[in-house]
């Protein structure tokens, strides 16, 4: 009872800091802190569904930004055929719902994973690094060369979904919606993460040899773990293209894979913080660097390679040893 | 026909650059189990650095002088300060290590040379074209290309099968605690190997100037085309790294000539240009998810 | 007349020049400790590794309860009642003994597509988990983290992993691989004590736990079964005397 406590208390802090943050920032006029800490929501969903893969999965997949991408295209085309009133394919009709939008993100993006698991699942290693790029690239030529949406310069979204008539414009109202659906995200991975099937899965990270000689064949579980990771992409990828009322190939390109790695592993691999915590200060990082100087990637290089090289566990793992005790 | 042929020959040339990045890759992974995303960078810094040292000089062989020595210092900074530590560490580290130093040699690029593509011209030397075939005039400068990957195929071919060091990287390919056990001076031989896969990105990256421009980021999408030619010919085998390398450059560059042509017959105008570049870009990609379907190890996947 | 657990029949492995495994013939009785025995680089672990699956044999046949199980990966086989401990031990090291135990016996109880519940709060599979620790004798180190078990401790784990998926065939390679005289007499009473419930393959190099447990031993010498037989039939063997030079020196 008392280490169920010791648990949720840390839990209902941040919790509540985060939804008194907007009228903090109302109060104090610091209004730039509420988008800056919607993108790191949104990025945290995202490290957090490749944090189920990668770090608990083993699954060291580069190709994660497809999924990412997929989803925010998805809103970005819906919305489009919605706005002009043509059906997709002929008999889609477009939304400009979230309700309707964010699931079609799931399924499109889940689909997407399903087929790029499938095939990449049946190798491992440096291949399967190699390969989850490879898919990623392909998906980013294919958008940057679909000129109806948008191509090379990427797809405006004039206005973003609507949700139950709230005003979603208002960055107050906008950083709501993010926030509860990150908790939702947080409380289904954590609820994963202890299930039979994270046992499994992080089972199968530390020695597929084990498993199998206890009867667990590796390629369902690796390959339903990469499906719901890509799903959970997909849905910050489209809570992403409503924020920027916008969706490029740049959010498909590799290096938004690496970025997510890099969140992934700042914060902590295979915690259930850290990804979110290492998007945070990632975006942090980003924009207090960016302000600096336009060469900030240089200092971001710099900080990662000693981080890799150095340290091990990353933050939210040293937060653990120092409260907890072993690792969880 | 004679257009047919010229983009055999032009997707031949593509294929000998690509193998002297895949085949670098390749060795590496293949002796040190390292995956190496940096691989791309000295591709670029060889290309910036002759692209420099030409411009500069007025004469290619300097160049091309230059552009090896850049990019075989790099690759022995590389591997001592950063590559040397990832040997026992985890794919992920490795990843992450690797891309950060892409990020750091793309920035110290721009800040040195800025963000726009450097123009190279073919050196005066090498200039025009051949009459190969009547009808068939082939430019001189991507026939040297052609002439000398395939000699750089030839080389490897001997290094690996008919010497010491070759016999200790096959056998490092396929069991590397063995070769740790036996003894062998192992830190040379990685750095040597580390070294020379430097070298063949270095020169791929300095000859590859007056074809594709050199800018910063150049590195990133041959690597990734070179990770195809790796997947697809088997990791840690060079023969299947030339083969795939020939096939990937050939399969990419008649998609990329045809395609758009191909798609314009059934859309009309500047959308079928676009999404032939697109579907040909595409290609390579689906070719290695055929074979994924097929062979999962690729094509001549070592033994062991 | 019953069949026996396991029959393989001419079993060719080959690496490169090297034959591994040269026509082998093997069975192991319903009930019965089967040893099999010979030097280092006999053959003996890659012949295992033939029989979980793990690699590929070249010819011959392996049956199961009398079903052909070749090209079945090492899972599928596990399913059928088959199972390994493993002479470098091969536990989950970031996992608590009970963990370890537990997915063995949540993977033997059908697929693991459970996304809710928290496994940690189930009552029945860390009952029957427990059950299998008792039976090893590691029910007080249950809550230890694999990493802080010493050797004799993780060979028991291996063992009660093992019983956890309920075989009927147990693979057990080198179990008393160093391990100390207390320790070794207690998995040797340990395996006599498993005898009524399973059937044994044991790859094992100490001659003593060799002869007190194996009811048939074969002897395994440069890929090739020499000799197999009762203990006494054994020991009286010229050839694998002449191939035993009394110091634990074995000659090709």
């Amino acid at each position: 009872m008392n280490k169920s406590f010791a648990h949720l208390l840390p839990r209902i802090a941040v919790l509540l800091a985060l939804a008194a943050l907007p009228l903090v920032a109302a109060a104090t006029g610091y209004m730039s802190v509420i988008p800056l800490v919607t993108r790191a929501l949104i990025y945290g969903i995202a490290a957090a569904s490749l944090n189920f893969a990668l770090g608990y999965g083993g699954l060291i997949s580069l190709g994660h930004a497809a999924f990412f991408g997929a989803g925010a295209y998805t809103v970005g085309i819906l919305y489009q055929h919605h706005a002009l009133g043509v059906p997709l394919l002929g008999f889609l009709p477009g939304t400009d719902q979230l309700l309707i939008s964010l699931p079609a993100a799931m399924l499109v993006s889940g689909l997407l994973a399903a087929v790029i698991g499938a095939l990449s699942i049946r190798t491992s290693g440096v291949q399967f690094i190699m390969i989850t790029l490879a898919f990623a690239q392909m998906l980013f030529f294919l958008f940057v060369s679909l000129k109806s949406y948008g191509g090379d310069d990427g797809l405006i979204i004039r206005r973003p979904n609507e949700l139950f008539g709230l005003n979603m414009r208002d960055r107050q109202t906008f950083y709501y919606v993010c926030l509860a659906i990150s908790v939702l995200c947080f409380a289904v991975l954590s609820r994963l993460i202890g299930s039979r099937f994270g046992a499994v899965v992080t089972g199968l990270r530390q020695s597929e040899r084990r498993m199998a000689s206890i009867g667990v064949p590796s390629y369902p579980y690796k390959l339903v773990a990469f499906i719901i990771s890509g799903m959970g992409c997909g849905v910050a990828g489209a809570l992403m293209a409503n924020f920027l009322r916008f969706a490029s190939p740049d959010m498909i390109h590799w290096t938004k894979s690496g970025e997510l790695m890099i969140m992934v592993i700042l914060g902590g691999v295979a915690t259930r913080f850290g990804p979110w915590i290492g998007a945070a200060v990632f975006i942090l990082l980003e924009s207090i660097l960016s302000s600096w100087t336009e060469n900030w990637q240089l200092g971001l290089g710099a900080m990662l390679l000693v981080i890799v090289l150095f340290t091990s566990g990353g933050i939210q793992a040293l937060g653990d040893r120092l409260i907890h005790g072993p690792a969880q | 026909m004679i257009l047919l042929l010229e983009q055999l020959l032009n997707g031949i040339q593509f294929g000998v650059m690509l193998f002297l990045i895949a085949a670098g890759l390749s060795l590496i992974f293949g002796t040190m189990g390292v995956i190496n995303l940096a691989h791309g960078s000295v591709y670029m810094i060889g290309a910036y650095a002759g692209t420099y040292a030409t411009a500069n000089s007025g004469s290619f062989l300097w160049g091309c002088l230059a552009a090896l020595a850049a990019a075989a210092v790099a690759g022995v900074a590389i591997e001592a300060l950063v590559v040397r530590r990832l040997y026992n560490r985890d794919h992920l580290d490795q990843v992450l290590a690797t891309f950060a130093l892409i990020l750091i040699c793309n920035q110290l690029t721009t800040i040195l040379f800025g963000r726009q593509p450097l123009f190279v011209s073919v050196p005066a030397l090498f200039d025009g074209a051949v009459g190969l075939l009547p009808g068939l005039q082939y430019p001189v400068y991507r026939l040297l290309l052609i002439g000398l990957g395939l000699l750089v195929a030839l080389g490897l071919y001997l290094l690996i099968n008919k010497t010491r060091i070759g016999m200790l990287v096959r056998a490092g390919s396929t069991n590397r605690e063995m070769v740790r056990a036996l003894g062998v001076k192992i830190q040379l031989l990685y750095t040597l190997v580390f070294g020379l896969g430097a070298l063949l990105a270095g020169l791929a990256g300095f000859m590859a100037g007056p074809i594709l421009s050199v800018q910063v980021g150049m590195g990133e999408q041959i690597l990734i085309t070179a990770f195809v030619v790796v997947v697809v010919g088997g990791v840690g085998s060079i023969r299947g790294a030339f083969v795939a390398s020939l096939v990937i450059g050939i399969v990419d560059t008649l998609l990329r000539s045809y395609m758009p042509a191909l798609l314009r017959r059934v859309i009309a105008g500047s959308e079928a240009d676009a999404l032939g570049a697109g579907i040909s870009s595409m290609g390579i990609y689906l070719l290695m998810a055929l074979v994924l379907l097929v062979r999962p190890r690729g094509l001549f996947a070592p033994r062991g | 007349m019953t069949a026996p657990i396991l029959t393989v029949r001419s079993l060719v492995k080959r690496f490169g020049g090297l034959l591994a495994t040269d026509h082998v013939d093997l069975t192991v009785e319903p009930g019965e400790i089967h040893a099999l025995i010979g030097p280092n680089g006999a053959g003996k672990t890659t012949l295992m590794s033939q029989l979980m699956g793990e690699i590929p044999s070249d010819m011959g046949t392996v049956e199961i309860e009398g079903r052909s199980v070749d090209g079945m990966s090492t899972a599928s086989r596990v399913k059928l009642a088959l199972a390994r401990t493993f002479q470098i031990t091969c536990l989950l090291p970031q996992n608590t003994v009970l963990d370890n135990v537990a997915l063995a016996v949540q993977v033997r109880r059908g697929h693991s597509f459970h996304f809710w519940r928290d496994v940690h709060g189930d009552r029945s599979l860390h009952d029957e988990a427990g059950a299998c620790l008792s039976d090893v004798g590691l029910e007080a180190r249950a809550r230890e983290l694999v990493a802080n078990l010493s050797h004799g401790e993780q060979r028991q784990l291996e063992l009660a992993v093992a019983l956890a998926t309920k075989p009927r065939l147990l693979l057990l390679d080198e179990p008393m691989a160093g391990l100390g005289p207390t320790e070794t007499s207690r998995m040797v009473e340990l395996l006599r004590g498993l005898k009524s419930r399973l059937s044994m393959l044991l790859i094992e190099h100490d001659m003593e736990a060799v002869f007190a447990l194996a009811d048939r031993i074969s002897v395994l010498v440069c890929g090739r079964i020499i000799a197999s037989g009762t203990a006494e039939e054994i020991r009286g063997n010229p050839d694998v005397q002449q191939a035993y030079l009394g110091e634990g020196e074995w000659k090709c």
